[in-house]
């Protein structure tokens, strides 16, 4: 449970199994819409993840949309938030640091692959630059 | 994520989202293929298909993570997305419509593909 008053968006609950998570694990207890999102979309992204890991990341989901929240409040809340994150996240093995070797990230960075989007918003500043 | 459910869904979604399935079955990843198996076992066929809609479109779009694919976009907001172009959104919304007025699926599991081959078709 948190601490102190609780914002009107951690009040706005959304049951586990109105949108359940496009994934084989489901969050043990009730997340908010935001915490939802991040809980699926990090099962998506992390496939290394099992029904063990379900508590750590129900933490990590809610760290996350508090560090959210926490960047429009002070320096120091969002680092407290923040460290919170990344604690979640090394012990769950999320970070880059955690998951791929040095080496491996220095090819990545030889080769940057640009999603369509990005290949979009490019194509369209050239346009108008050229314009 | 699209609030879309199984329900309200048309012939070409579903056939969009099905041929999401059988392509994420046929991929050489094992992992992959026994995570969605284990979920068709157990979760509802529509949970499945948009998961692995997203799997698809993530992959033929190369998103980053932060980014959006069609199929998380609700067919009911593209307009007011579109009306601003610095929501996280507005990229995805643009491609789902673009989808949606060729008379594509925003599901399809390789929309960049698909629009090239109905504008080859009906030129």
């Amino acid at each position: 449970m948190q601490p102190g008053r609780r914002s009107a968006s951690s009040l706005s609950i959304v049951p586990t199994d109105a949108s359940p998570p496009p994934s084989g694990l489901t969050p043990l207890g009730p997340l908010s819409k935001a915490e939802h999102r991040v809980f699926s979309f990090t099962v998506h992204q992390n496939r290394h993840l099992r029904a063990r890991d379900v508590p750590l990341l129900e933490l990590y989901a809610a760290a996350y949309c508090r560090s959210s929240k926490a960047k429009r409040g002070g320096v120091q809340k969002w680092e407290r938030e923040t460290r919170i994150m990344m604690a979640l996240a090394v012990k769950l093995r999320l970070t880059v640091q955690s998951t791929v070797q040095p080496r491996t990230v220095g090819r990545l960075h030889e080769q940057p692959v640009l999603s369509y989007y990005e290949r979009q918003a490019l194509q369209e500043q050239m346009d108008d630059d050229n314009h | 994520m699209t609030t879309t459910t199984d329900d309200t869904l048309s012939a070409t979604d579903v056939e969009a989202l099905q041929r999401c399935i059988d392509l994420t079955l046929l991929e050489k990843d094992i992992s992959r293929v026994e995570q969605v198996q284990a979920m068709l076992r157990e979760r509802d066929w529509f949970e499945v298909a948009s998961f692995c809609s997203y799997h698809q479109q993530y992959d033929a779009l190369d998103l980053r993570p932060w980014e959006h694919t069609p199929c998380w976009v609700d067919a009911d907001e593209i307009v007011s997305i579109l009306a601003q172009p610095n929501d996280a959104r507005y990229r995805a919304a643009k491609l789902a419509k673009e989808l949606l007025d060729a008379g594509l699926s925003i599901y399809e599991p390789s929309p960049l593909q698909a629009l090239e081959r109905k504008r080859k078709c009906y030129p």
